[in-house]
């Protein structure tokens, strides 16, 4: 079973797309990392709603100017990293698709940036003078499309660039010939750029931002309709992992809706949330349970190669974003592993949150355990989230615990696919290797 | 197995135990400050709870009620209780979820006139209030009578307000023209109810506001209820709550009947009785600027 499950990822992976993509993406993983870092630290330090601000009453411990100084950074640091990581995606893409033709890569992937800027200055013009760029295109939680991009500049490179082969010393003569010979992939690519710039422009697409999406997240979040809440979450989180965070990251980011306020009311008004008015609606599921404040998949996939140990760099990553994810920051390992765009990953991303909220709705209906009404801070622990949103009830925590190990179990085989994916294929690099070799 | 030393086993375990350092502090910080928020959130809720006179239901007050909302900013719910003579109750309106100010009125299937029946019917006010106080759980609210509605409320307070004391105050009633001695006019004749009131008077909570209002449609009476009869409620009243203020009005609807549908009853009620508009609002800490959220 596990064997075949391997085999068919196997031959997913071996798709130029998904190799450019994991390429991109592993190489693109400190800058992730140290983005989710700074992100842990502004949520949790430096953000007025966040744990360690509030529970260690920073408010006044902290002078004004230290929260200044530490907001600027944490908050400049975010900028440069996550906010503009679609610019980082589509270079590399552009550079490893073009590379795995044998192209010039370096080209390819400067005009894929270019492209990528250009349309998100489209997408911005006439809406905000102040700043040319929109930041929507260029955020992570946008990476899919620079990823398309980058996929699309390579493939334009693939079709008309001429071979390269790089060289040790490159002399002013040898760099005039490559930057000719890139001339053609890189006006045609542009062409192609300023066409997509010109639609978004004129037709006033919203590429991916938030408000693309606030219909399927108010919808998801509002719903009382396990079946819905099911149905839509399947959507969200198959976005998420083809690079398309914008919708999980607005239901991690506020659950306040409506409904969510009257349960809210209700239970300030009883002591309790034990029979508020609405049992499984989505925003006091998804983010408890079904993702666990974002940490679900990640954590489980993290836990388990720290304690498998078969290949020293994975865990490396995975130890290193140990802290971060178990906060809900996991944007640096799900591209460092990567998550995102990993087909091995497609169905746990889907069905573990699925698992995990028809498991606690089924709690809740049997009187196990009080919904989860009462607000969260920014930064607190994935599991502890239903421990905290049911005013610290022991039998939410223990059944986010016992939900954890289950998710656990049921990623162990999904690791072990991945495992035999890895060797299966580096074994077949070592053949490939072995034959080039034999040729020369 | 080669598993038995695994070093990460250790940063598991710090990740554990960092967990739970933080989790104990972020527990009782959490309890705190969602006991706080549940306070602030009953404290918000402050019902005007109306009872209607004899041979009146809970529709007596319709009018009045429209009034009130043409001239507020702020658009109070109804919910209409009625009480029947074994003590059930029926229902209909209901409280809207943003309102903190909703009026509640209960009227009784027996609304007959007589102390006896006076009796009765803070009886079965009680039996309502008892059923609001476990759905609503209201720290505060303030009460309305007119004509015998006053009385009732009167002998409540004296009889079965104690039991409620520590969950609920009253912050002010309000009484319309109610005959504390019934049709009395010489004060000097107390009816048997004036003087079980003056008796148990003690009874009445110390931080009560009372505004008693009186109809002047004659320089003795509102067509119905003699001015003295109102005015003996300040030896039920005075020196006992914090404050007792006696007013008459007069003019056009100044009869018994008309009195709650009267422009200076409502700009009353308006003033002494409802939340001032703004509200009292506690200032919050003031938040230093929030991160705006990427979009």
């Amino acid at each position: 079973m596990i064997n075949f499950a391997a085999n068919f990822v196997l031959k997913i992976r071996q798709c130029t797309f998904f190799r450019a993509v994991q390429r991109t993406l592993v190489m693109l993983m400190p800058i992730a990392v140290i983005g989710s870092y700074f992100e842990l630290l502004n949520e949790l330090v430096f953000s007025p709603d966040g744990l360690i601000y509030n529970i260690f009453g920073l408010d006044s411990i902290m002078s004004d100017h230290f929260w200044y100084a530490g907001t600027f950074i944490c908050h400049g640091m975010i900028e440069v990293t996550f906010g503009v990581f679609a610019v980082y995606s589509s270079f590399f893409m552009a550079r490893y698709t073009a590379r795995i033709y044998q192209k010039d890569s370096t080209m390819s992937g400067i005009t894929a940036v270019l492209i990528m800027l250009f349309c998100s200055y489209a997408s911005n013009s006439g809406r905000n003078a102040r700043t040319f760029f929109s930041a929507n295109l260029l955020q992570i939680n946008g990476i899919f499309i620079a990823l398309v991009v980058g996929f699309c500049v390579g493939q334009v490179f693939h079709l008309l660039g001429k071979n390269y082969v790089p060289v040790k010393n490159e002399s002013t003569k040898w760099i005039q010939h490559r930057a000719w010979d890139a001339v053609l992939p890189s006006c045609v690519s542009i062409a192609f750029g300023l066409l997509l710039g010109f639609m978004i422009y004129e037709l006033q697409l919203k590429l991916l931002n938030s408000a693309s999406f606030t219909a399927l997240v108010s919808r998801l979040q509002t719903t009382n309709n396990l079946a819905e809440v099911l149905l839509l979450s399947v959507v969200v989180t198959f976005l998420n992992w083809l690079g398309i965070g914008y919708p999980l990251y607005s239901l991690l980011g506020s659950s306040s809706n409506a409904y969510a306020a009257e349960n809210l009311t209700y239970a300030f008004q009883h002591g309790s949330s034990w029979h508020v008015p609405y049992q499984f609606l989505g925003s006091s599921l998804i983010k408890p349970y079904g993702i666990m404040g974002g940490t679900s998949v990640a954590l489980a996939v993290i836990v388990i190669l720290l304690l498998r140990r078969k290949n020293k760099e994975i865990e490396a990553i995975a130890k290193f974003n140990l802290l971060p994810v178990a906060f809900g920051s996991t944007l640096g390992f799900s591209i460092g592993l990567p998550l995102v765009l990993n087909p091995v990953f497609l169905l746990p991303s889907i069905v573990i949150p699925l698992f995990n909220m028809v498991l606690a709705a089924a709690a809740i209906s049997l009187g196990w355990i009080p919904v989860c009404v009462y607000p969260i801070l920014k930064g607190t622990p994935g599991i502890l989230n239903s421990f905290f949103g049911t005013n610290g009830y022991i039998s939410a925590l223990i059944f986010a615990l016992l939900l954890f190990l289950l998710d656990l179990a049921l990623m162990w085989p999904i690791i072990k696919v991945n495992e035999l994916v890895e060797d299966k294929l580096k074994a077949k690099q070592e053949v490939k290797a072995d034959e080039e070799k034999a040729q020369s | 197995m080669k598993k038995k030393h695994n070093p990460n086993v250790k940063w598991l375990i710090l990740l554990v135990a960092l967990l739970l350092v933080l989790a104990v502090p972020s527990y009782n910080w959490i309890k705190k400050d969602n006991k706080n928020r549940a306070e602030r959130s009953k404290s918000a809720l402050s019902p005007v709870i109306m009872v209607p006179g004899s041979s009146a239901t809970t529709e007596r007050f319709n009018q009045l009620i429209d009034q009130l909302n043409q001239t507020t900013m702020h658009q109070h719910s109804v919910l209409k209780i009625t009480v029947s003579r074994e003590a059930k109750l029926s229902y209909s309106g209901a409280i809207s979820k943003n309102d903190l100010e909703p009026i509640i009125i209960i009227g009784f299937a027996n609304n007959k006139d007589g102390y006896a029946n006076i009796k009765k019917q803070a009886y079965w006010l009680d039996m309502a209030f008892a059923s609001l106080m476990q759905n609503y759980k209201f720290n505060h609210f303030k009460a309305f009578g007119h004509s015998n509605g006053g009385l009732i409320w009167t002998y409540w307070l004296e009889n079965y307000y104690s039991q409620y004391a520590n969950e609920t105050k009253m912050k002010c009633l309000m009484t319309l023209g109610t005959p504390y001695n019934f049709t009395e006019k010489n004060l000097k004749n107390r009816t048997q109810m004036l003087a079980d009131f003056i008796k148990k008077r003690s009874a009445l909570p110390k931080k009560l506001k009372v505004y008693s209002l009186s109809g002047g449609k004659s320089y003795e009476s509102d067509g119905i209820v003699p001015e003295t009869s109102v005015a003996a409620g300040k030896f039920i009243f005075q020196n006992q709550v914090k404050s007792y203020t006696a007013m008459t009005v007069t003019g056009k609807k100044a009869d018994h009947s008309d009195l709650p549908q009267n422009k200076q009853v409502i700009q009353a009620i308006r003033q002494y009785l409802l939340k001032k508009p703004g509200g009292p609002n506690r200032p919050g800490k003031q938040p230093k600027p929030k991160r705006k959220d990427r979009d």
